[in-house]
């Protein structure tokens, strides 16, 4: 019994050892592992994490407005700059690529709010779209660096985008390459 | 022996592997290598496989009674139900150790599952941090106190477990409470590595807030269990009794309050950012410290666990622990700087600030007092302590600033509250919570604290359940629907502000009970013979008599006092003195007669041939609150702890689909 | 700095320090316990303070006055014994040899007049087991057995 009860240990204790060392033996690829992400993805993470905090802040002000805490100047020196900086994101997003509705690696869905969120977020949207058109943002106009200490966002913060289709173009053109919109 | 040689080198082993998972980890994320960092986190899970398999290991012997180990034998018996046997695996020294290690890797093994697709750059850190501490609990299992030591004579029976021990609440108690003290090692692992990756921007904040929440919800209901145990079970009629150990409980919970109140101005305004690490940092080494308060025989307590020789190892790696950590943070200085400034006294912030504040001054008091004998013996040679009035003194006027905020803070916005606003909101409860100081007055309650304590209670329960309203008025008109689905609905989509609110009515509810228990408790003490009536405050006790009852595992002599309230009957108190059998052992219990207003509490001693008894009765006005406070406050922390949707995906990398 | 910022300042200094000196000011004698050994305190009386000793009850000295509530013991140290008299419902556990801890102000007679007596949680007595203290075990036997004929006599 002795000698048997000896083998099982051994062999538990192995098995336990075996399977902590085994990564250096042979390492299992995994997309998400640390530096196989790409810069790309990285940057996209950073932007969606980065709207749905914007969207979380712009909810809070409207809802004490809605108690009646604020009032309304306060609330649009409140509004206002987080209107911007979700704008920001916004034109950032569509940069590099994200459209709403696309949908993450390996995931079902990132969206599946009830019916009142999406109205809430779209009258968000609404909300940031009005106070772009009431500012009269042009296309010329730098992305402001705010909230984003990442520096891996700096290279995409310099470029100018185009109103209507947000394509980047350079600081020569004076027609959008991919919409043809005149810039102004 | 099988079981014991498993159960010994699963611990060694662990310890070599928790040692293996420190440096692999450390390494590979300096290096930014995988393979590294991936043998850190497999042995951090090897370690949880043999952790879990040295635990099942001695509660398996516990339950068959080998009395070989001498951790067996000393906390079990033939008589000894199996519940009781199972519980006895944290009712020792070494047993109570094993638990905190094994719900540590329990956690690191559910953080390394949890961030598979996220925190990447964090996570080599998290894991090796998470190990150090449980290398540091192997460490002590492995040559300070072995729970699978060997008797060198196997008794026939063991000497089992005290019957004032055998109890559910007894039970309960310290799982509950290590559930949450260990959660707080997690927040600070990811501090630790957002410190040393320097990525300490908003990130750490979200992953770690539930965390903090299901441990500080653990903590908290804790400290609740064990007063509530301590009322009815210790016969003196009271709940706290600021001893070493209960407070080495309660300061962690409240560096743990303010973390969670403080996360929440960083993640909003970028502010704060070295005030949350150092909060943190704090409620780590006051959990560290709490283990080693009742294990050192530093400080004498009703409580502790028996005097141990390894207090010096805890103290060492506390001071290893407080000056690692604040290199980090001084080192780190410069990206910890805020993003934004304070802006008015009359927002959110300013009272989040107040908040904190306060409870680092309270926390700061009851340090100080808790450890001011062993200061003091250093410096002048002799032990003082200080006793509850002290800390009474000093925390009552700096709660009353709490009891204020409860109710203020949810009354205010974020950055500023309008100043013609501010007066809308704040008027009804002011002048309710008026109200009631006029009404206490008039009925002739006087003592200073309590009407204050109760006056601002009542402003808070006011302005929170006002904000309750107005916020389902605003839902109704949206939706239409009836006013409590409004309700419910407002709670489920704003879980994080609602369900703070109802932490904070909770808390509230707990207060007035607190003050009045304490301020308006009248105790008095009389020998009575069987017929007799005594009065005590606004209740009369008629002494019916004694009788003799015998169980299985004890005798006892009853006594039976009915309870009248101006010529009424309002119930009957059955104190008891009981003689267990094995081990002999007397012990008393509380006849209480519970009710929303107050408690009947009675003990009773020294019965003599003509069934005369001495007794001692207190009435506590509005104790029950307390429990109730409690109940509240636990199914608000429910509330936030749930998810939401939009937040479910905190730090996730995202992909296209290519 | 703004002014904003220093009247920010203002208000945090003026809060912390009236909470910090709240905090020492807490340290007054009246609230302060000294912890002395019996043999201190036989050879010193220290007359005003609140003191706190520790120590078993000898052999023989407890005595009880049922009906006036009163209990009378001395406690031993190294050398001495303290005489301590306590007014009330006593704690389990107080029994001749047994561990007490008695809190209160020495009288003029040199007795301590406690107004709080603390007997050891159970798992103390688990230590006690463990270093070999043989007494209480043997003393719980002859107390359990004390008491069952105590409770025969009063219930007859």
């Amino acid at each position: 019994m002795e000698f048997f009860s000896l083998f099982i240990l051994s062999l538990f204790f192995l098995m336990v050892f075996v399977f902590a060392f085994w990564p250096l033996v042979r390492v299992p690829v995994n997309l998400f592992d640390m530096n196989i992400v790409s810069e790309k993805n990285k940057k996209i993470s950073r932007l969606m994490f980065e709207r749905e905090n914007l969207y979380k802040n712009i909810l809070e002000v409207r809802f004490d407005r809605a108690m009646k805490k604020l009032s309304n100047e306060d609330y649009s020196k409140l509004l206002n700059p987080l209107n911007q900086k979700a704008l920001n994101v916004l034109r950032r997003l569509e940069a590099l690529g994200v459209k709403e509705g696309d949908v993450a690696f390996g995931e079902n869905q990132v969206n599946k709010n009830s019916n009142i969120e999406n109205d809430v977020r779209s009258e968000i949207e609404e909300e940031i779209l009005r106070y772009r058109n009431n500012n009269k943002i042009s296309a010329q106009e730098n992305a402001i660096q705010e909230n984003l200490s990442d520096k891996e966002i700096t290279s995409v913060e310099t470029t100018f985008y185009c109103t209507t289709c947000g394509n980047s173009f350079g600081t020569e053109d004076k027609f959008c390459s991919n919409c043809g919109s005149k810039i102004k | 022996m099988f079981l014991v040689d498993l159960g010994r080198y699963s611990i060694f082993f662990a310890l070599l592997l928790s040692l293996a998972s420190i440096f692999f980890s450390f390494f590979g994320g300096f290096l930014k290598n995988n393979r590294l960092t991936k043998v850190g986190s497999n042995s951090a899970i090897s370690v949880f496989v043999l952790v879990v398999t040295a635990s099942c290991s001695l509660i398996y012997l516990l339950m068959i009674r080998d009395y070989r180990v001498k951790y067996v034998a000393n906390h079990v018996n033939n008589s000894l139900e199996s519940f009781y046997r199972f519980s006895a695996f944290w009712g020792g020294q070494e047993g109570s150790l094993m638990l905190w290690l094994l719900l540590l890797c329990l956690y690191c093994f559910l953080v390394i599952r949890q961030n598979q697709k996220r925190n990447l750059d964090l996570m080599p850190f998290v894991t090796g941090t998470l190990m150090i501490t449980a290398f540091f609990f192997l460490f002590l299992l492995s040559f300070m106190t072995l729970p699978f030591d060997l008797n060198n004579v196997p008794p026939i029976d063991g000497k089992g477990l005290n019957p004032l021990l055998q109890d559910w609440g007894m039970v309960i108690h310290p799982p509950n409470l290590y559930l949450g003290y260990v959660g707080y090692v997690v927040p600070f692992s990811f501090c630790i590595a957002a410190l040393i990756t320097g990525k300490l921007d908003n990130d750490w904040i979200q992953t770690i807030r539930r965390w903090t929440l299901f441990a500080w919800f653990f903590n908290g209901t804790g400290i609740l269990l064990g007063g509530a145990w301590a009322y009815k079970e210790l016969g003196w009629g009271g709940y706290w009794a600021w001893d070493p150990v209960e407070n080495a409980s309660l300061m962690p919970w409240l560096t743990g309050t303010a973390f969670l109140h403080s996360i929440i101005i960083q993640e909003k305004r970028g502010m704060l950012k070295v005030w949350n690490v150092v909060l943190i940092i704090l409620t780590y080494l006051l959990t560290i410290f709490g283990t080693f308060v009742t294990r050192s025989g530093i400080l004498s307590s009703v409580h502790a666990f028996a005097n141990s020789n390894f207090g010096w190892v805890f103290l060492v790696y506390l001071l290893i622990a407080l000056f690692l950590s604040f290199v980090l943070v001084f080192v780190r200085l410069k990206k910890l700087k805020s993003e934004h400034e304070l802006e008015s006294f009359f927002s959110r912030e300013a009272g989040f600030l107040l908040n904190n504040v306060v409870f680092v001054s309270i926390t700061f008091a009851i340090f100080w007092g808790t450890m001011f004998p062993v200061v003091s013996e250093l410096v002048e040679g002799i032990k003082v302590t200080v006793g509850p009035p002290f800390f009474d003194q000093v925390n009552v006027p700096i709660g009353m600033f709490l009891l204020l905020l409860l109710g203020a803070g949810p009354l205010m916005a974020w950055r500023i509250t309008s100043t013609s606003q501010i007066k809308k909101s704040f008027i009804v409860p002011t002048i309710v919570g008026l109200l009631g100081t006029s009404i206490l007055l008039f009925f002739e309650v006087h003592h200073f604290y309590g009407v204050l304590a109760i006056s601002l209670s009542i402003f808070s329960i006011c302005a929170i359940i006002i904000e309750f309203h107005k916020g389902a008025n605003l839902v109704k008109e949206r939706t239409k629907l009836n006013y409590f689905t409004c309700i419910w609905f407002l709670t489920m989509n704003n879980k994080r502000r609602f369900g703070g609110y109802i932490v904070h009515l909770g808390m509230a509810i707990l207060f007035v009970g607190i003050a009045a228990s304490s301020a308006y408790q009248v105790t008095e003490e009389v020998r009575l013979r069987p017929g007799e009536s005594f009065h005590v405050g606004s209740v009369r006790m008629r002494y019916e008599g004694v009788k003799q009852e015998v169980s299985n595992s004890y005798r006892a002599v009853r006594a039976k006092l009915s309870v009248f309230i101006k010529g009424y009957q309002i119930g009957s108190v059955s104190p008891e003195r009981r003689i267990y059998f094995t081990p002999p052992q007397p012990t008393t219990e509380a006849g209480i007669r519970r009710g929303f207003f107050s408690d009947v509490y009675a003990v009773f001693s020294d019965v003599d041939s003509g069934g005369a008894a001495s007794f001692k009765f207190m009435v506590n006005p509005l104790l029950n609150w307390i429990w109730f406070g409690g109940i509240v406050f636990s199914l608000g922390a429910i509330v936030c702890f749930l998810p939401d949707r939009w937040s479910r995906r905190k730090g996730q990398i995202f992909t296209l689909k290519e | 700095m703004s002014a904003n910022k220093i009247k920010f300042l203002i208000a945090g200094f003026v809060i912390v320090s009236s909470f910090l000196f709240l905090a020492i000011s807490g340290f007054k004698s009246e609230n302060l316990v000294y912890f002395l050994t019996v043999d201190e305190v036989v050879k010193q009386k220290p007359s005003s303070n609140s003191i706190r000793v520790q120590g078993k009850i000898l052999e023989g000295s407890l005595k009880k006055k049922i009906e006036s509530m009163q209990i009378y013991f001395k406690i031993l140290g190294e050398v001495n014994a303290l005489p301590v008299t306590y007014k009330g419902v006593p704690p389990d556990l107080l029994e001749n040899g047994f561990p007490v801890i008695a809190e209160g102000k020495i009288n003029s007679k040199g007795t301590l007049v406690a107004n709080n007596l603390m007997v050891a949680c159970p798992s103390k007595f688990e230590e006690m087991k463990e270093k070999g203290d043989v007494m209480p075990e043997d003393h719980l036997r002859l107390m359990q057995k004390a008491k069952e004929r105590r409770l025969k006599n009063s219930l007859k």
